[in-house]
């Protein structure tokens, strides 16, 4: 297991989510370790509020489309990697399709040339 | 004259026929804060002065405020190097006669943007654009759409909204400011973005003109969430030898908040916008 996963079973079971280290690394398990990662700043973050409800989007490996998808978003700023993660997971896979098919080459180009808010 | 300057953008008044849920300065039919003569008289004299490639006019409404518009883009002494831009909301839409005669009463525009998004509560409408459209087309103006999201799941929204409109949409984040921030409409960032400690504020290359207020490269969230003196100015020249405007220009929000003695280590999802990050940092100190 690398460090990175056996500091989120530290987290887990420091935050109270889980009762033994056997559930937790269960739960870690499925996470690449890109996702591994992610979900440290998320865990840290959340620290506060987080329920076993809320750990329930990190369940299972992401898909092509879903990993697409982020970097996708990451590419037009709409999302650092982290945050594109946690968006993509709360998804249902319709969404994912959805917003796959319109974040296209083209909308790619004119998101990088917004610079700056504008007022209406 | 400045190099650093690319544009002004200028709020004439806040008078605006809506009152959309996510209005950054509170626009809506009961603003009445519009410029002044004197204010005007300072505007085209930075206007004459600067020379900007760029002139932007919002509000409010910026179709109501006519007569002041036209007399700053006269100001500028070389127009035909100049971007004349009007944000609107597009409301004469409704008809070609009425987009016409509203239009019409512009000596000059190179642009408008029309701001149209689910935030515009049912005062959107898809044959209001065709209309605008076909006034842009036969007047060789630009014509683009800026629609605000709160999230990506927003852009769902747009494509069914807008259909198969062929105008470019620019996708804007919704910052949390004015009607936005009391609604609770700012962009959903799940965790904290360090990224943005990296950047610099957006608008260093544009100033913009509020009225009662004066000139700032603020144009949200320090201007309009709140009212401090130091951040604007009664010139741009003026605004660009506060320690404000340098500041801002020298470093970046990592670097500001660590000369600040602050923490990077505790903040908050909400504080990943650029503007977002600037308010936490000049709310908590004076300057």
């Amino acid at each position: 297991m690398s460090s990175n996963k056996k500091l989120v079973v530290s987290l887990l079971i420091g935050y109270g989510l889980f009762a033994t280290q056997t559930l937790a690394e269960d739960f870690t398990s499925e996470l690449s370790e890109e996702s591994t990662i992610s979900f440290i700043k998320y865990l840290k973050e959340k620290e506060a509020e987080l329920t076993l409800f809320d750990l329930s989007i990190w369940q299972g490996e992401l898909s092509k489309q879903d990993r697409d998808l982020i970097k996708k978003l990451v590419q037009t700023k709409l999302y650092n990697q982290t945050n594109a993660e946690t968006f993509v997971r709360s998804l249902k896979e319709e969404e994912v399709q959805d917003l796959s098919a319109l974040i296209n080459e083209d909308s790619l180009r004119r998101a990088r040339q917004v610079v700056a808010a504008t007022v209406d | 004259m400045n190099n650093n300057l690319d544009s002004i953008h200028v709020m004439p008044g806040l008078f605006c026929n809506y009152t959309c849920s996510h209005c950054v300065n509170d626009s809506g039919p009961k603003m009445s804060k519009k410029v002044s003569g004197l204010e005007l008289d300072r505007i085209k004299n930075d206007v004459i002065k600067y020379t900007p490639k760029f002139l932007q006019f919002s509000g409010g409404e910026s179709t109501f405020y006519a007569n002041e518009i036209n007399q700053i883009v006269a100001a500028h002494p070389d127009l035909e190097n100049c971007e004349v831009v009007l944000t609107s909301n597009g409301w004469y839409g409704k008809s070609f006669e009425l987009t016409r005669k509203t239009l019409d009463q512009f000596d000059y525009i190179s642009k408008i943007t029309l701001s149209f998004d689910v935030f515009h509560g049912n005062q959107t409408n898809i044959n209001g654009l065709r209309n605008i459209k076909k006034y842009a087309d036969e007047n060789n103006i630009k014509l683009t759409i800026s629609f605000c999201i709160s999230s990506p799941v927003d852009l769902i929204k747009a494509k069914l909204v807008l259909e198969d409109i062929a105008i470019p949409v620019i996708y804007q984040r919704v910052d949390a400011v004015g009607r936005a921030k009391t609604n609770n409409l700012g962009y959903q960032f799940p965790t904290f973005e360090e990224e943005v400690l990296s950047q610099t504020c957006p608008n260093l290359k544009c100033v913009s003109f509020v009225p009662e207020k004066g000139f700032s490269i603020c144009c949200g969230n320090l201007i309009f969430n709140g009212d401090n003196k130091e951040i604007y100015h009664n010139s741009i020249s003026e605004h660009f030898k506060s320690p404000f405007y340098q500041r801002l220009n020298d470093k970046n929000f990592g670097e500001i908040l660590k000369d600040s003695g602050y923490s990077l280590e505790i903040l908050k999802a909400n504080l990943s916008s650029a503007c977002s990050i600037c308010e936490y940092i000049h709310t908590k100190e004076s300057l």
